[in-house]
């Protein structure tokens, strides 16, 4: 096993490789290939802004389907109706607003716990979807909304971009004063209180930094989609796949939710072309495998895997220790 | 067209029709939350598939509707025991195990609600690949029955007549019997309960089973008046079911029956204001209310 400055530089190393191939895979790919690859970004930047506050408070909220799509339909109204506003101010606006949105709604909602606040953070998200198509049939009477186009390579790198943001934003911010309060309230939220930690004003901030970063991503994301309805934006599946994809992978790890959104995602698209119908089949069992067998997660059993390797390693010989007597 | 939704509130005849109607819609959701309700109180388990289990109940009305012209009423009692059956293995293969690892019963709570969620995806697209995803009806007892001016189906009446008669049942079950008092002892207390020799797993897996039971049930006699059940009908009644027992009080039976009435007449008198589409953003709008007013629903302890 590698340790210090070899372990740095070959971590750099791995890094910077992977960074160069994402770069240049626009060169090599095909379109398939080039939005399944947008797709796992997509994925892996929402697991890691909902490991952000979910992961490490244990306030799961399966609401993200109500930033993400806020977002989406912020920034493809916006693409719609005014051309010539640079994509990053867009970008930037549609994270405000729902920084906004999820400070308001974090300041009332945050004094729930457990499942109390999943089903309030879902039932958020269903009340979303039914008043915009309520607002589009009645009022507006136009359904959804069409985006202007933009080619494959722009919507890749425009998403690969706001991915590394994120994921910098994520490691920056998890050895912070900040990030360790979170971690904290997540392990004991009395504790944390007694510590000296704003339990409230962390809670509500942390809430209101991920709902940020998915209306970045959901804002990133309209460069992709030629059209949008409510349907579409405020999907279930934002919310229920952050929070598997951050349990499979390991909750309140760095990599946990990487390498959990890159299984998920490349498992599921693979699934869908070979099995069709009953790729969902599939994915339920497996996402009840990944609940009921790996309580910890990949990266559980990783450490489990090098500690018993170490243990194994560093054992001396069983017949050493016995002292001749 | 607000003041013309409050004429048509007015009449007596609308007034009529919105009593009963919601009472019969009240009557159906309360019987689907009563289940949910027991699974969630005694094991702690909010079972987010149970709208799926409805739908596998209506499914199975109606494959013994379609190919022995069996009548669906009479197979209410082949119905609820297969899906009783499957809720059990359920229970016993998946969340059994989730029990074990647990640690808190907040764990057990946000993990087998995961657990939950993925379950839809496998009962959902069985059916779809069985049966197809065409919607489907049995059309039993479609007679109008007039009520004091306002129209009603025989079928309906009875389906809500009986779903009370079972939620009443239930209680008396859970009030006066052997197997009631266990459950009742584990929703309040489960280690003490374990103490004085109730088995814990028996009884997780029998409440599971009789919530998708009774589900089965309510699926069964939807099937008679609604010939719009598909295989991804299960998340809409799961909703109501949710919006029920968080408005009565998790853990209440009381509360889920009455939640259900309450959240009947919500649906129905929204269905048949001048706002129809805005039905089930009413119904989340009473959770979100509830949840951030009392999170313990009117009738929570």
């Amino acid at each position: 096993m590698l340790r210090g400055k070899a372990a740095n530089l070959t971590i750099t190393l791995a890094i910077v490789l992977i960074l160069a191939m994402l770069a240049v895979g626009p060169l090599f790919l095909n379109t398939y290939y080039l939005s399944v690859l947008e797709y796992i970004l997509l994925f892996m930047a929402l697991s890691v802004s909902w490991q952000f506050f979910s992961g490490s408070t244990k306030y799961i909220s399966l609401g993200s389907a109500t930033f993400f799509g806020v977002g989406l339909y912020f920034a493809a109204k916006y693409l719609a109706f005014s051309i010539g506003t640079p994509l990053p101010v867009i970008v930037l606006l549609a994270g405000l607003v729902n920084f906004a949105l999820a400070l308001a709604i974090g300041l009332v909602t945050l004094r729930l716990r457990g499942i109390y606040f999943v089903i309030l953070t879902f039932s958020i998200s269903q009340v979303a979807i039914n008043v915009i198509s309520w607002y589009e049939a009645t009022v507006t009477h136009t359904l959804g909304t069409y985006i202007p186009l933009f080619t494959a390579q722009t919507s890749y790198y425009t998403m690969l971009v706001c991915a590394i943001v994120i994921l910098l934003f994520a490691i920056l911010l998890r050895r912070s004063k900040f990030g360790l309060g979170l971690k904290m309230i997540g392990e004991s939220e009395e504790a944390a209180a007694h510590v000296g930690v704003n339990t409230g004003l962390y809670k509500t901030l942390g809430f209101a930094i991920s709902a940020m970063l998915m209306g970045f991503i959901g804002a990133c994301y309209a460069t992709y989609l030629p059209y949008i309805n409510s349907d579409i934006a405020f999907d279930f599946s934002y919310s229920l796949y952050p929070a598997v994809m951050t349990l499979l992978g390991g909750v309140g790890t760095l990599l946990g939710p990487i390498i959990g959104s890159v299984t998920i995602t490349s498992l599921s698209e693979y699934l869908s072309v070979t099995l069709g119908s009953y790729f969902l089949i599939i994915l339920g069992l497996i996402l009840i495998i990944i609940v009921v067998l790996m309580p910890d997660g990949i990266m559980g059993m990783v450490g489990k895997i090098k500690t018993k390797l170490w243990s194994w390693i560093n054992e001396e010989n069983p017949k050493k220790k016995q002292l001749p007597t | 067209m607000v003041l013309s939704a409050q004429v048509n509130l007015i009449s007596t005849q609308n007034l009529v029709s919105i009593i009963f109607g919601g009472a019969i819609l009240g009557g159906i959701f309360s019987l689907i939350a009563v289940g949910l309700n027991l699974q969630y109180g005694v094991s702690r388990i909010l079972n987010i598939a149970i709208g799926d289990f409805l739908m596998l109940g209506s499914y199975v009305t109606f494959f013994f509707f379609t190919h022995y012209g069996v009548n669906p009423i009479v197979s209410l009692a082949i119905s609820g025991p297969i899906v009783f059956g499957l809720g059990i293995l359920i229970q016993i293969t998946v969340f059994r195990r989730i029990v074990y690892v647990s640690k808190s019963t907040e764990e057990l709570e946000t993990k087998s609600l995961l657990a939950c969620f993925a379950l839809p995806f496998i009962i959902e697209n069985v059916v779809f690949n069985i049966f197809g995803g065409n919607p489907i009806g049995t059309r039993y007892l479609s007679v109008t029955v007039n009520i004091l001016g306002a129209m009603f189906q025989a079928n309906m009446i009875l389906a809500a007549v009986m779903s009370i008669i079972i939620s009443l049942v239930m209680y008396l079950v859970l009030r006066f019997t052997s197997i009631g008092l266990a459950m009742r002892a584990i929703a309040e207390e489960p280690a003490g309960a374990q103490l004085v020799g109730i088995n814990i797993f028996k009884i997780h897996a029998l409440s599971f089973g009789i919530g998708a039971l009774f589900s089965a049930l309510a699926g069964s006699m939807l099937v008679m008046f609604y010939s719009n059940i598909t295989p991804y009908v299960g998340p809409y009644y799961t909703c109501i079911a949710l919006a029920v027992i968080i408005v009565g009080g998790m853990g209440s039976f009381i509360g889920s029956l009455l939640g259900g009435f309450f959240i009947g007449y919500v649906y129905y008198i929204s269905l048949s204001s001048s706002y129809p589409l805005l039905t089930l953003a009413f119904v989340y709008s009473c959770i979100i209310i509830v949840l951030i007013v009392r999170p313990k629903g009117f009738f929570g302890r």
